[in-house]
């Protein structure tokens, strides 16, 4: 494992996009490409971090493990705690420049091309995971549950995950 | 760094501000959803640390930073709670055990991956995550559109053309970095063209 390239593309994933799903299309794309994930590994990493404690971009950890083992995940803890640093920077211009009709427009323009990115990963991920319709359902099932928001999303997967176990 | 104690009512010594992300770090089963709810009651709520017009400022902040958000907000909490010391602190204290619990799922989750009902919930899990975060994508567009729709409707066709197109280039295996750069660079010029013509019609 070339490890300095490892942790490059982990950085470069957080450190170009905000939120927790935020380093999802790099790392797809990126890994992927170097064979160094499977699909199915980050439909585990995400879940993971839906699960565990502490923000669900720890997700980018549980990637980390299952890609690189324990040197893979504390790269990657290095690698999601580093750019939100950033945070200190930006709370200092954040008076001067929200105000700015081009800087609204950065972030709407970004938000745009962030939502197109993510839907085609998505698609590309639910795909390779086999199209039938127990998949089908599941989707559209887990989506009208979380568009209600009455259920945490845990239960969600949960109720899946068993869907999974006795219909597929 | 940044204005120290701004926004805080009581300030906690450094002890104390990491027993309690300790504790949010070790208890916030659920990921983010989870783990942003636990923080508001024990720094807003319980212990009234930060105010709760302070917590939404910096809310808003956290959302320009780069990387994860939760992350950034215990830096920035950190920092005007305590300076570099309270952010050494909360960060510590927020990932150290969220991180182990975090590697060790994973680490349980491996050895049992083969197991065959493993991956029947697995391949229930997923189209569960694609249709979650659907949902989420949603969310998020919701706002820029709604300001979109307020310019008229040329602006809501650019818009929609922009996640059009980023959709087809993301398809062709664009660079992501290029796709992002587009979007922001083509509403970035708009809004300031958009935001010109508003005040050359209201000197009108």
């Amino acid at each position: 494992m070339d490890w300095l390239t490892y942790f490059a593309l982990m950085l470069k994933a957080c450190l170009l996009s905000t939120g927790g799903r935020g380093p999802f299309p790099y790392l797809y794309a990126d890994f992927l490409s170097h064979g160094w994930a499977t699909d199915a590994n980050f439909a585990e990493a995400l879940s993971v971090g839906e699960i565990s404690p502490g923000p669900s971009g720890l997700w980018v950890i549980s990637f980390g493990y299952l890609t690189g083992g324990l040197t893979g995940a504390l790269l990657a803890l290095v690698a999601v705690t580093l750019p939100p640093l950033g945070v200190l920077l930006v709370s200092r211009i954040h008076q001067k420049l929200k105000d700015l009709p081009a800087t609204q427009g950065v972030l709407d323009g970004l938000v745009l091309a962030i939502v197109g990115t993510a839907v085609v990963v998505l698609a590309n991920l639910f795909v390779k995971n086999g199209l039938d319709p127990v998949t089908v359902g599941i989707f559209a099932a887990s989506a009208v549950l979380m568009y209600l928001g009455r259920i945490p999303s845990i239960f969600i997967l949960l109720g899946a995950a068993i869907a999974g176990v006795l219909l597929l | 760094m940044v204005e120290h104690g701004s926004g805080t009512k009581n300030t906690p010594t450094l002890l104390q501000l990491l027993a309690v992300w300790l504790k949010i770090g070790l208890t916030s089963f659920g990921g983010g959803p989870a783990t942003q709810v636990l923080i508001y009651q024990h720094f807003v709520t319980q212990r009234k640390w930060i105010e709760p017009e302070a917590f939404a400022q910096m809310w808003a902040v956290v959302q320009f930073a780069p990387g994860v958000n939760l992350i950034a907000l215990a830096i920035l909490m950190g920092n005007t709670l305590a300076g570099a010391a309270g952010v050494v602190v909360s960060l510590i204290g927020m990932l150290l055990p969220s991180a182990g619990i975090t590697i060790i799922m994973t680490a349980a989750y491996a050895t049992v991956r083969s197991n065959p009902a493993v991956q029947k919930a697995l391949r229930g899990v997923t189209p569960a995550l694609v249709g979650m975060s659907i949902v989420f994508l949603w969310r998020l567009l919701k706002p820029p559109m709604h300001k979109l729709q307020k310019n008229g409707s040329g602006p809501v066709l650019l818009g929609m053309a922009l996640v059009l197109c980023a959709m087809a280039l993301t398809a062709f295996n664009v660079p992501i970095l290029i796709i992002y750069f587009v979007g922001a660079f083509v509403l970035g010029v708009a809004y300031t063209v958009w935001a010109r013509q508003n005040k050359t019609e209201a000197h009108v």
